[in-house]
């Protein structure tokens, strides 16, 4: 059951569905302290975002941008970005800019129900921060979009808007947690035959605490892939909200999630196939300890007559002690009936067979069980498209997992 | 170098002895066989003396190069030279071979206080051993095991012996699964790491393999504990009447 507030936003509370993992309470906390402390942000400029230093991308080609909490910082001179993106601030640019009107807001308001979503219309009506995107064409090298030392201590409310054009191809990467807290959505359209590729690196603060919305909406024969990774913060909710309301139309998202101690990671998502052969995958692994809760919520809907719909999902844990838990929701939910849909769902200590072979070997307990946990992860990252972001993940996943132990 | 006395062995799970009271000497560049039928405790004996968690040991004594090592982790045993060739190689997925056998090698070299080696010359070692076992470089890119072949894991097993170098190897039915060929080529990459300073343990079943490693002396184990050794001439005495004769003569 909701209940109506004063604010006339319907929070979900303790138990209500999909909330009976992972307590709502701090959300509407931060998402009330945001709205009312996001205009007395000091403005930090030039400080580079915390997690840039963990991913270590030199060498490859990027275009970079740095997000404060009332400025965005990038390199004005370079070409690719006049020549094929559009950006702004949200602040700035809605309400003038028609393409911005017609996806914030409206990506999210069309899949209100079956469920609704409170906290990210209340993000939606009253940030003024974020960031405006629009990929007109091809882009070869990644975005990366890092949030700056300005968000750092304290709450606030992130709206950014994508657009991918038919037939563009954009890579984003978002880096960096320095928040306090955080509601976020980002919302998405991705035209006919686009492809959109996003992986957000969550990790750096052990203090962050985060509600991360993504809406996105795929047309015909346009693809997202959206891959995450979360490190050792407190409290994460994680939910990906999908419709492919076109033919051919692909989303895959997964996500890796390494925790210990007093954490609480939840990975809450819904893809709705609404055309003719859709596929969409879900694969998501964690690796928990000392106590440690993952969650994850996954449900494939699909729409009477959208036959030939492949759906995919598969949620995994990898339990590094009795203390910690792996809370798990999957579902399926079928009106056609030529459709292959499968779900699964594991939770398992390590394999003793495995790590006596390694220890046979000569390799110390700790370093086998953390080679075991990387090893578990590191399937997922073949979800991601760009095989340069998946090697330049190695490092940080193997001191996520070696701090963990 | 290797001594064992009076080895009792619990399996803890089913809390069943396995072994009863095993006696073994093992001198450098030795080459022992181990034969027996199904359930004599042959692979309990590798396991036990590797250090596999889920057995006690209520009486008895292993000491390698004059230490005791029942006491020891499975890290500390391959430290000081202990290898065991898996009967079934686990396979590992998201566990690269390479990187499992460079951490592997210099895990060992760091417990013996050893200088830890680069990559690109870690590299280059292993590629050398590879061709010399003739293994595919191919396999070497793959996750430890992972949809390999019978052939290719017990190959596989050979080159983490050739490339760790090992002073006692502990082979557990390396023939089992294996074709003729094959059976060959595992044969001569063990038959290479035969020398005066490493002696080696071949438990198998059958014969056959004991024609490629020419043992020195060959055992038979039955119910828990070693009934016979003697020569190589044993094993054929074996293949030729089956145990029956040994077990009608213990009756």
């Amino acid at each position: 059951m909701l209940t109506e507030n004063k604010d006339g936003y319907n929070f979900p509370k303790r138990g209500d569905e999909y909330w009976k993992f992972t307590k709502p309470d701090q959300f509407v906390e931060i998402s009330k302290q945001a709205c009312q402390t996001q205009f007395q942000n000091n403005i930090n400029a030039q400080s580079p975002a915390q997690a840039t230093a963990l991913y270590n991308l030199d060498g490859m080609g990027k275009i970079e941008f740095v997000l404060q909490p009332n400025e965005l910082l990038f390199d004005q001179s370079d070409r690719r970005i006049t020549s094929t993106l559009e950006l702004g601030l949200k602040n700035l640019y809605q309400g003038k800019s028609s393409w911005i009107d017609d996806i914030a807001g409206v990506i999210e308001n069309r899949i209100q129900k079956p469920i609704p979503r409170p906290f990210a219309k209340y993000c939606i009506d009253h940030s003024q921060i974020g960031l405006c995107l629009w990929a007109k064409g091809e882009i070869v090298d990644p975005v990366i979009l890092s949030y700056g030392e300005g968000f750092a201590g304290g709450e606030h409310l992130i709206h950014n808007i994508i657009r991918v054009s038919s037939g563009a191809k954009l890579t984003l990467v978002e880096i960096g947690n320095p928040w306090s807290g955080v509601n976020m959505v980002n919302e998405v359209h991705v035209e006919p035959n686009g492809e959109f590729n996003h992986i957000r690196i969550a990790v750096g603060n052990t203090e962050a605490q985060s509600l991360i919305h993504q809406y996105a909406k795929v047309d015909e024969a346009a693809s997202l892939k959206s891959f995450s990774l979360f490190g050792n913060s407190p409290l994460t909710r994680n939910e990906h909200i999908i419709e492919l309301p076109g033919n051919d139309a692909n989303a895959h998202v997964s996500g890796v999630f390494v925790g210990s101690g007093n954490v609480s990671q939840d990975d809450t998502v819904f893809i709705r196939h609404e055309g003719l052969n859709g596929t969409s995958r879900q694969v998501f692994r964690k690796v928990l300890n000392n106590g440690a809760t993952g969650v994850f919520q996954g449900k494939i809907h699909v729409n009477p007559g959208s036959q030939k719909t492949d759906g995919y999902q598969k949620s995994q844990a990898l339990l590094l002690d009795e203390k910690s838990q792996f809370l798990v929701k999957p579902e399926l939910e079928i009106y056609a009936d030529d459709v292959s849909c499968s779900h699964g769902s594991t939770c398992g200590s390590i394999d003793n067979n495995s790590l006596y072979y390694l220890r046979s070997r000569g390799i110390s307990k700790d370093e086998a069980i953390s080679m075991l946990s990387l090893g578990f992860l590191k399937e997922v990252l073949d979800e991601i498209e760009s095989e340069v972001i998946v090697e330049s993940l190695g490092e940080l996943l193997t001191d996520m997992v070696n701090n963990a132990i | 170098m290797l001594k064992i006395e009076n080895l009792h062995a619990i399996l803890e799970e089913e809390d069943k002895p396995i072994l009863k009271g095993v006696n073994l000497k093992v001198k450098p560049g030795e080459v022992h066989a181990i034969m027996g039928p199904n359930g004599s405790g042959k692979s309990t004996l590798s396991y036990i003396i590797s250090g596999r968690d889920g057995y006690e040991v209520p009486e008895g004594s292993i000491t390698y190069n004059d230490e005791d090592i029942l006491e020891l982790e499975p890290e500390e045993r391959a430290a000081m030279g202990v290898f065991l060739a898996f009967q079934y190689p686990v396979e590992i997925p998201g566990v690269g071979n390479m990187t499992f056998l460079r951490t592997a090698f210099n895990a060992i070299k760091k417990a013996r206080g050893e200088e830890e080696i680069s990559a690109s010359d870690f590299l280059k070692l292993v590629r050398t051993k590879a061709k010399e076992l003739n293994i595919s470089p191919d396999l070497l890119k793959r996750p430890v095991n992972y949809g390999f072949s019978g052939g290719e894991k017990k190959r596989n097993e050979i080159l983490q012996m050739a490339v760790l170098e090992p002073s006692l190897c502990v082979l557990d039915e390396t023939d089992s699964g294996l074709d003729i060929d094959a059976m060959k080529q595992v044969s001569e990459g063990v038959n290479a790491l035969r020398s005066p300073h490493r002696a080696i343990i071949v438990i198998t079943h059958y014969q056959r393999l004991l024609n490629h490693i020419q043992p020195d002396i060959v055992h038979v184990m039955v119910d828990g504990s070693i009934v016979q050794s003697g020569g190589a001439q044993l094993a054929l005495d074996i293949e030729n009447n089956g145990y029956s004769n040994i077990l009608s003569n213990l009756n």
